[in-house]
């Protein structure tokens, strides 16, 4: 019990010290609110426009979950034609760095421009910058089954298509759970940026439409409102992953 | 019958290594065979080329009509059991991957009885030690019903207390005919073991490996635990010893 306090009193306190510097830093310093609204006034915005909030948020997490999702049919299609047919491999791996590399904010606008302003091109852009980690970790799951099991399935005279599936895909779990889990960062980010470039909802433009008229206590009742989902999906991914998977998972054995 | 006629293995690396040159066996009905030699000197190979895992680089393998292609099981020095599956599941796979879980899923429970594997099935690997694991990696090759069992050093990282009692398991298992095994090939670099188990024992010697000497053990078949003390025994031992160096 003492230790367990012991854990959970540090989490639950630096929260706390840093709301308290916040409101003596605002306070001792008299910044203006357009600059540094103290949290009182943060939360006060949250609880007059939770309506407004709620409304936005669930534009963009619709977004976001729509890319989430996409990405992951896409990217679990393309590592395993990558498994079965190692030309695509050869051909295409290389280049889905440059997916990566090339910045969500400078791609959004030819998706905008060729899927139009709505729903689907936000979804399309959190797909396109999340695909990536669903493929490198699957990818690295595929690829890092001992020789050994390979050998007993060889010796079993298996097929390649049920090597993939008794013993590949199994052995990703815990790889592909760290892939979306990255990759729910990214959509969020994805469906964000697309909304800053052009859009008339979503907590990415209440954003952007607050910061043009200085009401920075809304601009951050949208950033913590963007935070909480995403923190909360998170933990519903994590969460469902120690439930129905921890067998998955790379603990020691024995 | 296993006949290998001028089997040679060469890798082809950076460097080729010949690991294995000029081996002639053969491997007759109901022998229990052992194949010893130092780390590295080609017995896994050898082991492999007998159960038609790897195809030899040059040389020949036969093998009598009814010792079925397919009826080959390995067991190897990790038991390479899957963390995601229990102990029973693990043992299904052989009958999952030949498409024959109906006609022998009920065979697994017998298997597990056989093993001193009773009450583990829902087991997970993780909550298995050493010993048991290696008796259910015995259990997946005995459920897919081979006539020829490879064993691949399977107690090399037991300890010797838990060695001995699978060794004696091992045995008791293979003469009680609750198996379809006849004929057994081990590999092992514990000169203790493969006396105690054979019916002949190949020794190899080592880069590249060729064969030394087949030494046929004449203690008498019914092999108790107290034969390891005994004085035929420890000179086929340092015989053994003697080839190895």
């Amino acid at each position: 019990m003492n230790s367990t306090l012991k854990q959970l009193l540090p989490p639950i306190l630096a929260p706390l010290v840093g709301l308290a510097l916040w409101t003596l830093i605002v306070r001792v310093f008299s910044i203006p609110s357009y600059l540094l609204p103290s949290p009182q006034s943060v939360l006060t915005s949250i609880s007059t426009s939770y309506p407004t909030l709620l409304y936005h948020a669930s534009i963009t997490f619709a977004e976001a979950l729509a890319g989430f999702v996409l990405c992951i049919i896409v990217g679990i299609l393309f590592s395993i034609s990558f498994q079965l047919w190692p030309i695509t491999r050869q051909s295409l791996y290389p280049y889905l760095v440059a997916t990566r590399i090339a910045p969500i904010i400078a791609v959004a606008p030819f998706l905008l421009l060729w899927l139009g302003n709505g729903f689907f091109a936000k979804a399309a852009t959190a797909a396109v910058v999340s695909t990536f980690f669903i493929v490198i970790n699957l990818t690295k799951g595929f690829d890092e089954v001992s020789n050994g099991a390979r050998e007993l399935l060889r010796s079993l005279s298996a097929t390649r298509f049920q090597i993939l599936m008794k013993l590949q895909i199994p052995n990703s779990v815990p790889y592909f759970f760290s892939g979306i889990k990255a990759a729910l960062a990214t959509s969020i980010a994805g469906a964000v940026a697309a909304e800053f470039i052009s859009s008339n909802s979503g907590l990415g433009h209440l954003i952007l439409s607050n910061y043009y008229y200085f009401r920075t206590a809304e601009m951050f009742g949208a950033l913590l409102v963007l935070i909480a989902g995403g923190v909360l999906i998170f933990g519903a991914i994590s969460m469902i992953e120690r439930i129905f998977f921890s067998h998955y998972s790379m603990r020691r054995e024995s | 019958m296993i006949r290998l006629d001028d089997v040679t293995k060469t890798y082809h690396g950076v460097r080729s290594t010949v690991a294995l040159r000029g081996i002639d066996l053969e491997i007759a009905e109901g022998e229990f065979l052992s194949i010893v030699g130092s780390s590295g000197c080609g017995k896994s190979t050898l082991l492999k080329i007998i159960g038609g895992l790897i195809a030899p680089t040059s040389g020949s393998r036969t093998i009598s009509p009814h010792t079925k292609e397919g009826s080959f099981a390995f067991v190897f020095q990790d038991p390479i059991l899957m963390r995601w599956r229990t102990a029973r599941e693990n043992v299904r796979l052989p009958l999952e991957i030949q498409g024959s879980v109906s006609q022998k899923e009920a065979g697994i429970t017998s298997v597990f009885e056989n093993l001193g594997l009773g009450g583990f099935e829902n087991s997970y690997p993780s909550e298995l030690s050493g010993g048991m694991q290696q008796r259910v990696g015995i259990a997946r090759a005995l459920i897919s019903e081979p006539t020829t069992l490879l064993l691949d050093e399977p107690f090399a990282s037991l300890d010797e207390i838990t060695r001995e009692r699978l060794n004696d398991e091992l045995l008791q298992l293979w003469k009680s005919g609750a198996t379809t095994v006849q004929n057994v090939v081990f590999v092992t670099h514990n000169i203790d073991e493969a006396v105690f188990l054979s019916d002949r024992v190949v020794i190899l010697s080592g880069r590249p490996g060729e064969i030394q000497e087949v030494l046929t053990i004449d203690l008498p078949r019914e092999r108790t635990a107290e034969i390891r003390y005994s004085e035929e025994f420890n000179s086929l031992r340092r015989k053994i010893r003697s080839m190895m160096l």
